[in-house]
């Protein structure tokens, strides 16, 4: 684990000359990260949990849930557990639910972690004190004795990224972060209105720090929404990490604030983002494939074909819901299969 | 002074928070920072003033100061940490918590500091876009005005509300000691920036009131330091309608750093800051969440009852206080 975080930290300044030729592979149409940098499992696995309610045991299925990836390390780890906090949510749509929250902590510390650690940095609110409390995140957190960390105010260091998709080149990362045993993508399974869907890559956008880049974080949206989500996404794929996905109420339509709720009653696990997100866009009826960072993401990151991706838990047939998406994403939709 | 034994809770809390470098962190721990550095100084010498605390508040001012002109640039601007040599909206904090010490010296790197700021506006379009938006109105999906540039967060960048906010305070605070015309422009732009980026409703977010054809909402914070900057007085609509979108806001149970800001602009726009001062001593006597350096620093002002807005331009205008 040292060595990764080392790597990230180091990459600072030794990755100079590896980051000026990925770039320069880039701009001559070469690929805008290093190739021999990745090496992509041959196949993935994510699990589908049926979840109609926030009432349900939802830490029980939760625990069950990890139970279903045995190669993922938790016991004596540090775990940082990273929801999508981004708005107040009177409907409870907006954001990851507290109680799936809640869910991940008890199950982690149940498998045995030695801290669960929640941390986010929103990018629309800069006062996240006023959010943990109206999201009732804040009591959560409280009642369960967890540590927040407000990604947006921690210490940073400086990290030359290892995807040259956008101009950025490098972030400042939040320590907390780079110090993580595991990383736990905790997104809301919503549609956005200008990347298509926001699953467990995009929600990484979080932890780019406000104390730096200021709120919004318009430096990821002038670099390209597409390009920063790959590019922070291929340099976090250096830490381990892990994916739960809230889709027990999701969000269509305007997401990722001004949507419509639509319940979906699925809760999504896997270590493979791509893999995730892919296996979420399907039970959106959205092609994968056809949302363009994924489709980029699946070159190297991760699986996104279905054939690779092994399904655990319930299958994803069946239990699909028709998410609409605002009129520039049409083409994402998969066509519903004609009656009868 | 309003809240005394508010005032000197915060004043002890926030001293001991101080690092040993001198600075502050902008949370609970961590390494100093030039925002909530600024931030404390602000607040401690608002804590002074009111006679708090005698020497352990005099030896973290100090420390303060000592860790501000440390590192400062010549040119006069800050860096974002140590670890962070980005400038941008931290130098307009650290030069208003310089002039509050009312020093000479001090200010006179302020001074330093409003000129620097004065070079470094947001980033903006050019002119053939600017031009050609006038011409396709329908292809501006942020509904702004684009000749406006106000303040940065990072040098480089575009001007959002809360940066421009303080950049204005700072040039207002230091005005008699700058270039007349130059800081009058500069005013003009950023008051003129604030004004266009308003939401709907009345208020302001970080600033885009509407984008792809939708209205967005203001939020407690940005629309406070918005109306702080642009001060009391003023004959412009979005004036009487951000103070209505901020009591409307506030009369939900809200943050300490939302509380301490409806005070410091009831307090600036001479209205009745209804249950808010006794909301924040009650807020204050919560132990969760752990509170930012900010919000620390801001509730101190608060308590102080200290003007952090620009002098007023008029007469008062009205709003009404918060009720719960």
């Amino acid at each position: 684990m040292t060595d990764r975080r080392d790597f990230l930290r180091v990459a600072g300044g030794a990755a100079v000359a590896v980051g000026v030729a990925g770039c320069r592979g880039g701009e001559s149409g070469g690929t805008p990260w290093q190739p021999e940098a990745w090496t992509k499992e041959d196949r993935s696995s994510t699990a589908v949990l049926a979840a109609g309610a926030y009432g349900a045991d939802l830490p029980d299925l939760l625990s069950r849930g990890l139970a279903e990836f045995p190669g993922l390390r938790v016991s004596g780890r540090r775990i940082l557990l990273k929801p999508n906090l981004v708005e107040v949510d009177a409907a409870g749509v907006v954001n990851t639910h507290p109680l799936v929250v809640h869910a991940a902590i008890e199950a982690f510390r149940r498998a045995g972690a030695a801290e669960v650690i929640v941390g986010e940095g929103p990018g629309h609110r800069r006062d996240t004190e006023y959010l943990l409390l109206e999201t009732e995140l804040g009591p959560v957190l409280r009642d369960t004795r967890t540590r927040f960390v407000d990604l947006n105010l921690d210490d940073v260091s400086r990290v030359s990224l290892l995807g040259r998709f956008g101009p950025l080149g490098s972030l400042y990362l939040p320590d907390t972060l780079l110090g993580a045993d595991l990383l736990v993508s905790m997104p809301k399974l919503k549609t956005h209105h200008w990347a298509g869907v926001t699953l467990s890559l995009k929600n990484m956008f979080g932890v780019v720090p406000g104390s730096v880049y200021g709120w919004p974080k318009n430096a990821l949206h002038m670099a390209g929404i597409g390009n920063s989500i790959l590019d922070i996404n291929a340099t976090l794929s250096r830490l381990d990490r892990f994916a739960i996905v809230d889709g027990i109420v999701g969000m269509d339509g305007n997401g990722p604030i001004q949507g419509e709720p639509r319940p979906a009653g699925v809760i999504v696990m896997g270590e493979d983002h791509v893999a995730v997100d892919a296996t979420c866009c399907r039970l959106m009826r959205i092609a994968p494939e056809r949302v363009e960072y994924l489709s980029r993401a699946s070159a190297f990151l991760g699986n996104l074909s279905e054939d690779r991706i092994d399904q655990r838990a319930e299958s994803i047939r069946g239990r699909e819901t028709d998410f609409r998406v605002i009129e520039d994403f049409r083409s994402l939709k998969v066509e519903a299969a004609p009656a009868g | 002074m309003r809240d005394s034994e508010l005032l000197n809770g915060l004043a002890h809390r926030l001293a001991n928070r101080q690092n040993a470098d001198g600075g502050w962190p902008a949370s609970e721990s961590g390494e100093s920072a030039t925002e909530p550095t600024a931030w404390a100084l602000r607040a401690l010498v608002a804590a002074g003033t009111a006679g708090s605390n005698g020497g352990a508040t005099t030896r973290s001012r100090e420390g303060a100061v000592g860790w501000l002109v440390e590192r400062q640039s010549p040119e006069g601007s800050w860096p974002i940490s140590d670890r962070v040599p980005e400038r941008g909206a931290s130098t307009s904090l650290a030069a208003l918590a310089l002039a509050a010490t009312g020093d000479e010296l001090l200010l006179q790197r302020s001074a330093t500091a409003a000129e620097w700021l004065l070079e470094h506006p947001g980033k903006q379009v050019s002119w053939r876009t600017r031009l050609w938006l006038r011409w396709n109105p329908e292809r501006n999906p942020l509904e702004m005005d684009l000749a406006v540039r106000g303040w940065p967060w990072m040098e480089g960048m575009w001007g959002w509300i809360e940066p421009t906010s303080t950049a204005l305070l700072l040039f207002h605070r230091l005005r008699d000691r700058l270039d007349g015309s130059r800081v009058t422009a500069a005013i003009a732009d950023g008051e003129a920036m604030l004004l266009d980026r308003t939401c709907p409703g009345g208020g302001w977010n970080h600033g885009l009131g509407r984008s792809h054809d939708e209205d967005l909402w203001p939020y407690p914070d940005t629309t406070a330091f918005a109306l702080l900057a642009l001060g009391p007085g003023r004959p412009e609509p979005a004036i009487r309608e951000g103070l209505a979108a901020l009591e409307l806001m506030l009369r939900a149970p809200v943050s300490r750093l939302a509380s301490a800001l409806g005070i410091l602009v009831a307090d600036a726009f001479a209205t009745d800051p209804g249950v808010l001062p006794a909301r924040l001593r009650r807020q204050w006597a919560e132990e969760y969440p752990e509170p930012t350096t900010r919000a620390m620093a801001v509730s101190l002002l608060a308590a102080a009852g200290e003007p952090l807005a620009r002098p007023s331009a008029a007469v008062p205008g009205e709003a009404r206080a918060p009720r719960d």
